[in-house]
């Protein structure tokens, strides 16, 4: 038999038995329809996250951060890589704890062989800083387009009628040609770093209380962008002296000059005043705020991405942002821990205050996408810091994502294999009621392997319409979740974005696996109707 | 009709075109052994017409399943143009009611899903004849058998007569050496069995061997040139009849 004789044949047989088929197929339909549909958010999620990466340009997205001796890294990266670290410890440590002053460090003479050299061999991975001599240092690893410090500030908006807390991050002109910074949604970036101007992104509008798809009204828009910074001189005033001289006389009253003779007396006096002076101190930092202001002109207003979380609300030119930050200290957490962790008090200023001694908390990458990022990380860690990479959270996101995807497949393979079973009670049923068909055709020359094919040739169409059907079904049911979800989103003014996504692959596995749980399921009744004695189907009873 | 196909000696197929050897075949039926065929020595010529003839349960049915291949035997040998039908592997002996052999049985046996056409273009599935060529050979044998018309019918919409000639079409399309039929016009009328006993000669004279078992002794004594009677499973008498070659008695 052609293999187009077994088609029409099983095609004729089928639609022999139409109600019965039917029923059969719906089984298969249904479960494929289910498989497709849950394999089809995975696929929609992963695609999505995929598509916002690639469009903000986070697959080639860096950021590095300082490491302090003796620190242990409790970020996500950090944990992973200690856990990493304890699986492959052969005793070798990645490279020696010689570390590099990057004071002395002339970063302009380093080239990029000597920097590859200088990461795998030499620099530390115990202390580093994040100085401008590192940032210039970081720009200059192959592969890696450009380094720019990530700096953000809490700061106060008022637009319009309106005044509210926001954030802002400064960037340089080089870093607003990004993808990071490009995706606009109306203006243009401002135009050199010290220019009067800011660019707004979509969470700024929702903020501010403006419809998203009315952006192009705030173009041309006046803001002014405040910072509360603490002036330490306040601080130590209000330490010393927080009352007027009447106050400080009163306080003095109750001192009882003759006992400071007594050294217990005067111990705890003391110890009283600096405990006094101390919490004045703190009082003063954190209370003695000014406040400094920009008016600047909104000329664009861009994607603010993940949420708006990946873009602060508020991008200033890297001058204005420089202006603002280097104020004082803003009384954010950061700042504080970061001021510290470089040895200096925040708002107090350095004693070598030159750019060339400013620490970041972090700064950002912009990689080049030819060049893998892992060799990129290799080389930043060497030079002593630690990275986040978008790209190596999407490598294991992706790993998620395929458990997660298997965990929806095995639910839609547990349906498939219900349509299974269905499949071989229908074909057994057959077997039953054409024994004298199967007896007919042994005499006329069929022989077992042709029997068998034609039942798996049966059930592999039921297995092929229900199939097809079920991805056809699939796909309508995630159209219509994806329909409600668009509606709701829009609702609640959430960003839109696609859950589902049927790409071909899905479509060619829904239906491979259709076929196969259909054919398997066909291989008992095949086997059994080539079993059939022709003698015994071809008695006259 | 073409020709008939090679034989492995001719000189065996002049002589005994089938052959067998202390056939048996016993069943288990229950703590009974039923001895259905028991030790028959037989030897048909090509191109003779045989009537095997025999009460209920005597053996002739199963010796023609034996000889169709459909069925094993305990004991003996079959040959089959001098090749011994229990050597034949599973494909082979498939090959065999494929290409060498055509049955028509008294129940006719018809798919009655099928027309008429698709029945007997059913028989040329297994001896892997273009498509194309299937449609061609059943029309033209079944035109040659009268039912022309009746090509697209379904069996429930024939006659005995007529669903009998579509069974026979279907055994003779593949032009097979040797045509096994078990009661052909068991089911049928007197003018039907008329026609068809004419068909079975008609196609025996065309040098297909013919043998056919039949309750029906005046059947037997019109077409068989030789009449086999069969009791208990061995063969009683073997005798000869005045029909000759050309049919005419």
């Amino acid at each position: 038999m052609t293999i187009s004789d077994l088609l029409q044949n099983a095609a004729g047989n089928l639609w022999r038995m139409k109600l019965r088929a039917l029923l059969t197929v719906s089984g298969v339909v249904i479960a494929i329809a289910a498989f497709v549909a849950m394999l089809s958010f995975g696929a929609g999620m992963q695609e999505t996250i995929s598509d916002r990466f690639e469009q903000l340009g986070l697959f080639s997205t860096m950021y590095v951060y300082p490491t302090k001796d003796g620190q242990v890294d409790e970020t996500p990266m950090g944990r992973r890589e200690r856990r990493a670290q304890k699986e492959s410890d052969d005793g070798v440590t990645k490279s020696d704890s010689t570390s590099i002053d990057s004071e002395k460090t002339d970063s302009s003479q380093v080239d990029s062989s000597e920097v590859d050299s200088i990461a795998l061999d030499s620099l530390p991975t115990e202390s580093r800083l994040l100085d401008s001599a590192a940032v210039e240092l970081l720009g200059l690893i192959p592969g890696v387009n450009l380094a720019y410090p990530y700096e953000t500030l809490d700061i106060t908006v008022t637009f319009a009628d309106s005044t509210f807390e926001s954030q802002a991050r400064a960037a340089p002109m080089l870093a607003i040609k990004t993808k990071l910074f490009s995706q606009f949604k109306a203006g243009k970036a401002f135009e050199s770093d010290s220019s009067q101007s800011v660019m707004v992104t979509d969470r700024f509008l929702r903020n501010a209380g403006i419809d998203l798809d009315s952006s192009e009204i705030v173009i041309g828009e006046t803001i002014i962008v405040s910072v509360d910074i603490i002036s330490i001189d306040s601080a130590l005033t209000r330490a010393l002296f927080n009352k007027d001289l009447d106050s400080v006389k009163e306080h003095f009253k109750d001192v009882h000059f003759d006992s400071l003779l007594n050294s217990d007396y005067r111990s705890r006096l003391i110890s009283a005043e600096l405990g006094g002076a101390f919490s004045r101190f703190i009082d003063g930092y954190l209370s003695s705020r000014v406040q400094i202001a920009e008016t600047l002109t909104i000329v664009g207003v861009i994607e603010g991405g993940m949420s708006g979380n990946l873009v602060k609300p508020v991008v200033l030119p890297l001058e204005i942002g420089k202006h603002l930050s280097e104020a004082g200290f803003s009384g954010s957490k950061q700042d504080l821990f970061t001021s510290l962790a470089s040895g200096r008090i925040p708002g107090l200023g350095s004693s070598e205050s030159n750019d060339s001694s400013q620490q970041y908390s972090r700064v950002t990458l912009d990689l080049d996408q030819g060049t893998p990022y892992e060799s990129i990380k290799d080389s930043v860690e060497a030079l002593g810091f630690r990275t986040f990479s978008f790209a190596e959270e999407f490598t294991e996101l992706q790993s998620i994502f395929l458990f997660f995807n298997m965990a929806l497949g095995m639910i839609g393979l547990i349906a498939l294999v219900t349509a299974g079973l269905g499949i071989v009670n229908t074909m057994v049923m057959s077997i039953l009621e054409r024994r004298r068909e199967i007896g007919v055709l042994k005499s006329l020359g069929a022989d077992d392997s042709d029997i068998k094919l034609m039942y798996l040739f049966e059930s592999g169409m039921i297995g092929s319409v229900g199939a097809l059907g079920g991805i056809m079904v699939g796909w309508l049911i995630t159209r219509g979740a994806s329909l409600i979800a668009a509606w709701y989103m829009r609702s609640k003014d959430i960003p839109e974005m696609e859950f589902f996504s049927l790409p071909p692959w899905l479509v060619l596995i829904a239906f491979g696996i259709g076929l196969t749980i259909s054919v398997l399921a066909g291989l008992y009744p095949a086997a059994r109707a080539a079993k059939v004695d022709p003698v015994q189907a071809l008695r006259n009873d | 009709m073409t020709d008939s196909k090679p034989t492995k000696d001719s000189s065996i197929a002049d002589t005994a075109w089938i052959r067998t050897s202390k056939l048996s075949r016993h069943y288990v039926r229950g703590p009974q052994e039923v001895r259905a065929l028991d030790g028959v020595d037989l030897t048909i010529s090509h191109g003779e017409f045989v009537a095997v003839v025999g009460s209920s349960g005597s053996g002739k049915s199963t010796l023609l399943n034996l000889l169709a291949g459909l069925d094993t035997p305990t004991e003996g040998q079959i040959f089959i143009a001098g090749e011994e039908l229990n050597t034949f592997s599973r494909k082979r002996l498939s090959r065999y009611r494929a290409e060498q052999i055509g049955m028509v049985f008294q129940s006719f046996n018809l798919i009655s899903h099928k027309t008429a056409q698709e029945n007997v273009e059913t028989a040329l599935y297994f001896n892997e004849t273009p498509k194309s060529e299937r449609r061609k050979l059943s029309r033209e044998m079944l035109s040659r058998l009268g039912l022309a018309e009746r090509l697209d019918h379904h069996p429930a919409d024939l006659s005995g007569g007529e669903q009998q000639r579509v069974a026979l079409a279907r055994a003779l399309v593949k032009n097979p050496q040797i045509l096994f039929a078990d009661e052909p016009t068991g089911n049928l009328d007197r003018e039907n069995t008329a026609a068809i006993s004419a068909m079975l000669k008609s196609f025996n004279q065309n040098g297909v061997t013919v043998v056919m078992v039949t309750h029906d002794s005046e059947l037997a004594n019109t077409c068989a040139r030789r009449i086999i009677s069969m009791d208990y499973g061995k063969i009683v008498t073997d005798v000869a009849t005045d029909v000759d070659a050309g049919g005419a008695k």
